[in-house]
C-alpha cells in the first residue's frame, strides 16, 4: 500500500451538466468514425496542491487539443478502491483512470478485461525512454495472472520513495550528527532517548507507517545486486518472506516500539497526525514517504535521506515505487477514444508535466532534464537527487503488500501485536509468509 | 403527584446533573473548537480563542463542500419523508382495515425488513441500482430509503389507526361516505399527530443514514452530510477547527428540530417503543 | 374487527392501497435480501460470474477464527450497548421521575440529545476526543494531574473496546431513561403509597414494585439495544475500522472488509446472513424470556 496517507476528499467540480455531456460523448463515441472529443478521467489527486496541479495539466491538455473536454472526477485512494472496478464493469466509469498496481486492483481488473494494454502507446510515444523498465514492470500483468510480466496496463506520473525524514534542529540541539551509516543512526537513537527526546515520531492507528518502517529497515539490508529474490517475491514467482533480513527488521522495530523509542501514544494517533507533530518539532526521525513532502516542507529544518544501510550493503534498496498508474479502461471503446486516452496519458508522463509537478513540490517519476529550471524546496531537491540515484542504482524496492491481495490486511492485523511485544518477530514474518504462500497456492 | 415527591435528595440531583453535563460536554467542546484557529487549538483543547473564527464555517461550507452536502441532504430527506408517509398511510390503512390474500404472510415479510440490517443486502442492492442505471443519482439514495421506511411507517401508522375511536369511523360509514373520503377526510386529520411524529423520525433517520449513500453513491456531487463529513475528515485530519465546524453544520438542523419538537418527539418515541 | 369488514371491499379494490408500498419494498429491500441469501451460496468476486458453492461459505465461517473473534467482540460490546444503558437508564429515570417538572424537562432534553445524532458523525467526534496527541480527553487528564491515565485509547488492545463501547453507552442511556420514564408514568401511584404504608424503603419499593411493572419497557430497551449492537457499523467504522489488530472487529465490519476490500462477496453475504439470523434469534429469545408476569394470566 502506498500513499494511503493521502486518502482524502474528492475536489470534484460540480457540473450539473457533466453527466449529460458525458452521455452525449459516450453516444458519439460508439460511432466508429466519430472524432473523440471528450474523456472521462478519474484520478486520486485529492490534496489541495495536487488537485490544483492536475487541473492545470488538464487545462493545458485541452488547450493543446481544441474541442476535447476532460471530465475529471477526483476520488480518494479508499474511494477509488471501493468504486473503480464496479463503475467500469457497470459502464458508467472512466475511460482513463488511475489504478492501484498489484493483485487487488490492477490484477483483478486485467483478469476481468476491464483494462486495455498500453504497449502500443509505449512504442509510439517512447515512454520506455522516459522511465526505467523497473518502474514500468510494475504495471505488467500476463494473461495467466502473473504480475510483472506480459502486457503493460499503465504508467505512472509520480514517483514514491520511503526514506528517513530527520529534523536537523532537534539533532543539533541534542548535539548529535546527522547519521551516515546504520551504527551512527542507532547511536543517535540511544542518545536521543537518554535525553528524553522521542527518537521516532510515528503514528500507527491509521495509514501504514509501521509497515513502511519495517519494509524500509528490511530492504535496506538488500543490495541492489541481489534484488532478484525480492522481485520474485513481489511478482508472485515464489520464494519466502521468512528471511533473516525480515526477522531482523521486525525484531529491531519491536525493540524500538517496546523500548520507548517511539513517540508516546503512537498506537492511538494516525500517520497524518504524526506528520503534523513532526512538523511541529516533535521527534527527531520519521520514516515515511515522499508523498508527505507537501506537509514536511512547512518546517525548513526537516530533511530527507535514504535509510542508513548496515555495513556491507553497498547499494541498499529503498522502498518505493510509483503512484497509481494511468490506465485505459474497457470503456474507451473505439480507436479514436483509445488514441485520445493514449495522448492524454502521454501528456501526463511528459517532461513538461513532470516539471509542473516538481514546481508544485511533488516528485515526478519521469526523470527531469538536468537543465530543468525551477525553484524547489530543499526537501524536494533532496528527493529528486535521491530518485535519480536510486533509479541509476536500480535500487527501488517494493511495497510488500503488492505481492498478495490480502497481505495488507494481514500485515495490518499483525503489526499492532508486533509493536506491543506480544508477537514474536519470527511469528510476524511467519504470518506474512503464510498469507503469501496461500495466495501462491490459490493461483495454481 | 404529592409535593413531597418533588424533593429529591441533593446527591441524587447532582448525580443526574453530572450525567446531563456529560452528554452535552462533547457538543460544547465541538462548538468551542469550531470557532478556534489552528494556533488556538495548539494551545490546548480547553483554551478560549482570542476572538471567534467564524470563517471556519465558511471554509467548511465552501472549500469543504458542506454546502453541497447540505443541499443534497435536503434533496434526499424531503422526498423520503413525504413519500414514506404517503405510501405508509396507504399500506397502514390496508393492513389495519382491509383484507387481501396473504395478509399475515405479507406482514411477516414486512417485519423482516425491519430486522435485517441494510449491511446484509447492500451488495445486491448496489447491483440492482447499477442494472437500473441509477447509481450516482439522487434516486439511488431516495428509493431504498423509502422502501426501508415502509415496515416501520406501516406498523406505526396502522397501530395508530386501530386506536382511533370506533365511533367516529362508524359515524362516517353510516353517513355513507366513500372509502376514499373516509381515509382522506376522516382518518387522515386524526392521524396528524402520528404522522408528524413519524415525519420527525424519518427526518432524523434519513439525515443520519450512512451506509446507503456510502455504497450507492460515489460521486461527491451526490454525497449527503454524514458521508461528506467522513471524506472531509480524510482531507483535513489536521484541520480540526474546520472539521468541527463541519460537524456542527451536520448536527445543527437535528438539534434545532429536536429542541422545537422535543415533547412530540419523546412522546412519539416512547409510544412507539411501548408496543 | 367489525370496522374492518365495513371498510373492506373486494380484493382488487384493496390492492390499490397496499401495492405501491409493497412493490417498492419488494424491489429495494426484500428482493435484495433474497438475492443476498443466493449470493451467500456462491463464490463471487463482484465482477465475473458467481460460482455456486452451496453451503461452503457457511461451513467456512465455522472454522474462521476472525469470525469467532468478531462474535466475541460483539458479545463484549453488548455490555456497553445494552447492560450499562439499561442500568443507568432505570437508575436515572427513578431519580428524575421525582424531580420538579422544569428541571426534569431540562435534564431529559440534555440526556436524550446524543440519540438524535448520526452515529457516523459521533464516531468522528469521539475519535478526535480520544486522540492521544491532540484530543481533549488526554489533555484534560494531564491538566488534572492524571497523566498516567492518558492512554492511547483507540490504539490500545485492552482499552479500545471499552473506549468504543462507552460511546455507545453515552449514546443510548438517555434514550433508555426516557423510555423508562414513560413507563413509570404509566404506573399507578397508589401502588407506591401502599408500599410506603407497608414501611418499604425507596429502594425496596423500586425493586419489588417498580421493576417488575417496568418489564415491558425493559423488553423494548433490550430489543432495541441488542439489535443495535448486532447492527453496529457506523460507530466502529468511523472510529477504528475494526482495529487495532481486529480488537474491535464485529460481524458487520468483517462483512464490509470481506466484500468491499477483499472482493469476497459470497463469503461476505454469508456473514451478513448469519448476522440477520442472529438478530431474529435474539429478538425471539427476548420476546419469549422477558415477558411481563401478568401476560400469561390475562
Amino acid at each position: 500500500m502506498r500513499n494511503i496517507g493521502k486518502k482524502s476528499l474528492g475536489l470534484t467540480a460540480l457540473k450539473a451538466t457533466g453527466s449529460a455531456i458525458a452521455a452525449c460523448v459516450f453516444g458519439l463515441a460508439v460511432v466508429q468514425s466519430a472524432q473523440a472529443d471528450g474523456l472521462n478521467v478519474w484520478d486520486d489527486y485529492t490534496f489541495e496542491g495536487q488537485s490544483a496541479t492536475i487541473e492545470q495539466l488538464n487545462k493545458a491538455f485541452e488547450a493543446a487539443h481544441p474541442g476535447v473536454t476532460i471530465n475529471r472526477t477526483a476520488r480518494t485512494f479508499d474511494d477509488m478502491k471501493l468504486t473503480l472496478k464496479l463503475a467500469v464493469s457497470a459502464g458508467d466509469g472512466p475511460m482513463v483512470t488511475k489504478v492501484n498496481q498489484g493483485a487487488g486492483d490492477m490484477g483483478t481488473m486485467v483478469k476481468e478485461g476491464l483494462l486495455q494494454p498500453v504497449d502500443a502507446y509505449i512504442t509510439k510515444f517512447g515512454w520506455d525512454k522516459l522511465q526505467s523498465d523497473s518502474l514500468i514492470a510494475r504495471d505488467r500483468w500476463s494473461d495467466k495472472g502473473q504480475f510483472g510480466e506480459g502486457p503493460t496496463y499503465g504508467i505512472s506520473g509520480l514517483g514514491e520513495m520511503v526514506g528517513l525524514f530527520y529534523n536537523k534542529k532537534v539533532l543539533e540541539d541534542a548535539g548529535l550528527p546527522v547519521p551516515t551509516n546504520f551504527d551512527e543512526f542507532t547511536a543517535d537513537l540511544d542518545k536521543l532517548k537518554e535525553k528524553g527526546i522521542a527518537p521516532f515520531m510515528i503514528g500507527t492507528s491509521k495509514q501504514h507507517m509501521a509497515l513502511h518502517m519495517i519494509a524500509t529497515v528490511s530492504q535496506a539490508h538488500v543490495d541492489a545486486a541481489k534484488r532478484s529474490t525480492l522481485d520474485d517475491l513481489i511478482y508472485g514467482r515464489g520464494g519466502s518472506w521468512k528471511t533473516e533480513g525480515n526477522v531482523t527488521a521486525a525484531s529491531l522495530i519491536q525493540k524500538w516500539a517496546t523500548g520507548g523509542y517511539f513517540y508516546p501514544g503512537f498506537q492511538g494517533i494516525s500517520g497524518d497526525d504524526a506528520v503534523q507533530l513532526f512538523v511541529a518539532g516533535q521527534g527527531a526521525f520519521l520514516i515515511s514517504g515522499t508523498w508527505y513532502f507537501g506537509d514536511m516542507q512547512n518546517n525548513p529544518d526537516i530533511h530527507f535521506m535514504p535509510f542508513p544501510a548496515p555495513h556491507g550493503v553497498e547499494k541498499p534498496l529503498t522502498v518505493g515505487g510509483v503512484d497509481l498508474a494511468w490506465s485505459i479502461t474497457s470503456l474507451a471503446k473505439d480507436k479514436a477514444t483509445q488514441d485520445l486516452a493514449g495522448e492524454y496519458i502521454n501528456y501526463m508522463v511528459s517532461p513538461e508535466a513532470a516539471l509542473t509537478w516538481a514546481k508544485a513540490g511533488y516528485l515526478p517519476s519521469t526523470i527531469l532534464p538536468d537543465n530543468a529550471d525551477f525553484q524547489a524546496s530543499t526537501l524536494l531537491k533532496e528527493g529528486i537527487a535521491m530518485w535519480k540515484q536510486v533509479n541509476a542504482n536500480n535500487a527501488l524496492g517494493h511495497y510488500p503488500d503488492w505481492s498478495a491481495p490480502t497481505l495488507l490486511k494481514t500485515i495490518d492485523d499483525a503489526t499492532p501485536h508486533l509493536l506491543a511485544g506480544d508477537m514474536k518477530p519470527e511469528d510476524f514474518v511467519g504470518a506474512i509468509d503464510a498469507d503469501y504462500q496461500a495466495y501462491l497456492a490459490s493461483k495454481k | 403527584m404529592s409535593s413531597q415527591l418533588n424533593r429529591t435528595a441533593l446527591p441524587l440531583r447532582l448525580t443526574l446533573w453530572f450525567f446531563g453535563l456529560l452528554t452535552i460536554f462533547p457538543f460544547s467542546l465541538l462548538l468551542l473548537t469550531s470557532v478556534k484557529s489552528q494556533p488556538d487549538l495548539m494551545r490546548g483543547a480547553f483554551v478560549l480563542p482570542d476572538y471567534p473564527h467564524f470563517e471556519n464555517y465558511l471554509h467548511a461550507w465552501i472549500d469543504g463542500h458542506f454546502g453541497v452536502y447540505f443541499w443534497n441532504s435536503i434533496f434526499v430527506v424531503v422526498p423520503v419523508v413525504v413519500f414514506s408517509i404517503v405510501l405508509g398511510v396507504l399500506l397502514a390503512f390496508g393492513f389495519a382495515f382491509l383484507s387481501f390474500p396473504g395478509r399475515k404472510a405479507l406482514f411477516v415479510v414486512l417485519t423482516i425488513g425491519m430486522m435485517v440490517p441494510a449491511e446484509a443486502f447492500i451488495i445486491p442492492l448496489y447491483y440492482e441500482m447499477r442494472y437500473l442505471g441509477l447509481t450516482n443519482t439522487y434516486a439511488a439514495v431516495i428509493l431504498p430509503q423509502i422502501a426501508q421506511s415502509m415496515p416501520f411507517a406501516t406498523i406505526f401508522l396502522a397501530s395508530a389507526m386501530q386506536q382511533l375511536p370506533d365511533e367516529i369511523l362508524e359515524a362516517a360509514i353510516l353517513d355513507g361516505a366513500s372509502r376514499r373520503h373516509i381515509l382522506w377526510h376522516v382518518i387522515l386529520p386524526l392521524m396528524v399527530p402520528a404522522m408528524s411524529t413519524l415525519a420527525l423520525f424519518l427526518f432524523i433517520w434519513t439525515w443520519n443514514e450512512f451506509l446507503i449513500p456510502l455504497i450507492l453513491v460515489n460521486d461527491d456531487a451526490y454525497r449527503t452530510l454524514p458521508l461528506g463529513m467522513l471524506f472531509f475528515q480524510g482531507r483535513y485530519t489536521v484541520n480540526t477547527p474546520v472539521l468541527t465546524a463541519g460537524a456542527v453544520i451536520v448536527i445543527a438542523p437535528l438539534v434545532l428540530a429536536y429542541l422545537i419538537f422535543q415533547r412530540k418527539f419523546i412522546a412519539g418515541l416512547t409510544a412507539g417503543a411501548g408496543k | 374487527m367489525k370496522l374492518r369488514s365495513k371498510l373492506d371491499a373486494p380484493v382488487h379494490k384493496n390492492l390499490i392501497y397496499i401495492l405501491p408500498g409493497l412493490i417498492l419494498y419488494a424491489a429495494f429491500v426484500f428482493g435484495p435480501i433474497v438475492s443476498a441469501v443466493g449470493i451467500s451460496l456462491t463464490d463471487w468476486n463482484g465482477l465475473g460470474l458467481p460460482t455456486w458453492v452451496g453451503l461452503q461459505n457457511y461451513a467456512g465461517l465455522f472454522s474462521d477464527e476472525r469470525f469467532y473473534l468478531s462474535l466475541k467482540n460483539n458479545a463484549e460490546l453488548m455490555v456497553f450497548y445494552c447492560v450499562l444503558p439499561l442500568g443507568l437508564g432505570i437508575g436515572l429515570a427513578a431519580i428524575l421521575w421525582n424531580m420538579k417538572p422544569r428541571e426534569q424537562l431540562m435534564l431529559r432534553t440534555m440526556l436524550f440529545l446524543p440519540y438524535i445524532m448520526p452515529t457516523a458523525v459521533l464516531g468522528i467526534i469521539w475519535a478526535w476526543l480520544y486522540n492521544p496527541a491532540f484530543g481533549p480527553i488526554n489533555q484534560g487528564l494531564r491538566l488534572l494531574g492524571l497523566g498516567s491515565l492518558a492512554l492511547p485509547w483507540l490504539g490500545d488492545f485492552t482499552f479500545v473496546l471499552p473506549a468504543v463501547g462507552l460511546v455507545a453507552t453515552w449514546y443510548f442511556f438517555g434514550f433508555c431513561m426516557v423510555i423508562f420514564m414513560s413507563g413509570m408514568q404509566r404506573l399507578d401511584p397508589n401502588l407506591f403509597d401502599a408500599a410506603r404504608v407497608d414501611g418499604a424503603t425507596g429502594l425496596q419499593t423500586f425493586r419489588t414494585v417498580t421493576l417488575p411493572l417496568l418489564l415491558p419497557e425493559i423488553r423494548v430497551v433490550l430489543l432495541l439495544t441488542v439489535i443495535a449492537s448486532i447492527k453496529s457499523f457506523d460507530l466502529i467504522f468511523t472510529m477504528t475500522r475494526g482495529g487495532p489488530a481486529n480488537a474491535t472487529l464485529v460481524p458487520n465490519i468483517y462483512m464490509y472488509q470481506l466484500g468491499f476490500q477483499l472482493n469476497r462477496f459470497g463469503y461476505a453475504a454469508a456473514v451478513a446472513i448469519i448476522g440477520a439470523i442472529l438478530i431474529f434469534t435474539v429478538n425471539y429469545a427476548i420476546h419469549r424470556l422477558v415477558r411481563p408476569a401478568d401476560e400469561g394470566a390475562n
